[in-house]
């Protein structure tokens, strides 16, 4: 399996039908992935950061995630960072 | 490189990763500045991660470089998976700072940072210590 697909398949599995987008972009040997998620929790955003620590390990590329909380993500968005990632629909 | 060069460079890094975590732990207690302090953290870490690489005849350089070969020696037991997992985790708070329009640095997250830096560093530390015996200054 690819990276990007193993990496949504992961997040896919961990947030089920709270997932609201998840998209993967790759700049040089890392990989950043834009996770929204309805009430995303402190403690799940740091369990992300423990998943990318074990994607790292298993996909050779540094895998980084830029969590979001979907309320949170709908003030912030339209900025550069994010529209790198296409068109995000929530 | 020959292992007396490595020797010299690891611990030159770690002289280095300890006086930038000594800085970042200065920062925090006198002056709660976060974004300063746990850029020093990680530079702290990224250091003594080269020194902990050099220790085993990897030359990594950069940021990504030195998270890969960690994660290398994970994946072969040569390192604790947990020994990575905290300075990926660094990595992601490090991530977080340089897109500071889009997150907020959690007081709390600087905290564990400096924390683990510490931890990480004394891991280091006797790690270089075992291999090359006692390190003068340290």
């Amino acid at each position: 399996m690819a990276a990007e697909e193993k990496i949504r398949a992961e997040v896919e599995k961990r947030f089920g039908e709270r997932l609201r987008f998840c998209g993967v972009r790759q700049e040089g040997c890392r990989l950043i992935c834009l996770v929204v998620v309805d009430d995303l929790s402190e403690r799940e955003e740091y369990r992300l950061y423990r998943l990318a620590a074990e994607l790292t390990r298993s996909v050779g590329l540094v895998v980084v995630f830029a969590p979001y909380s979907s309320s949170d993500f709908k003030r912030r968005r339209n900025l550069p960072f994010e529209s790198s990632f296409g068109e995000v629909e929530l | 490189m020959s292992a007396y060069t490595e020797e010299a460079a690891a611990k030159f890094h770690l002289q280095r990763a300890l006086a930038f975590y000594e800085s970042a732990r200065k920062l925090m207690s006198q002056s709660q500045r976060c974004e300063p302090a746990v850029l020093l953290a990680y530079e702290a870490m990224l250091d003594a991660a080269k020194a902990l690489l050099l220790a085993d005849g990897v030359n990594a350089d950069g940021c990504d470089a030195v998270l890969l070969a960690l994660a290398n020696a994970a994946q072969q037991a040569k390192l604790p998976e947990e020994t990575h997992s905290m300075v990926q985790e660094a990595a992601q708070i490090h991530f977080k700072i340089h897109r500071r329009s889009l997150f907020t640095l959690r007081p709390q997250e600087a905290d564990a940072l400096i924390r683990n830096a510490r931890s990480f560093l004394r891991e280091v530390r006797d790690r270089l210590e075992q291999k090359f015996g006692l390190i003068d200054g340290l």
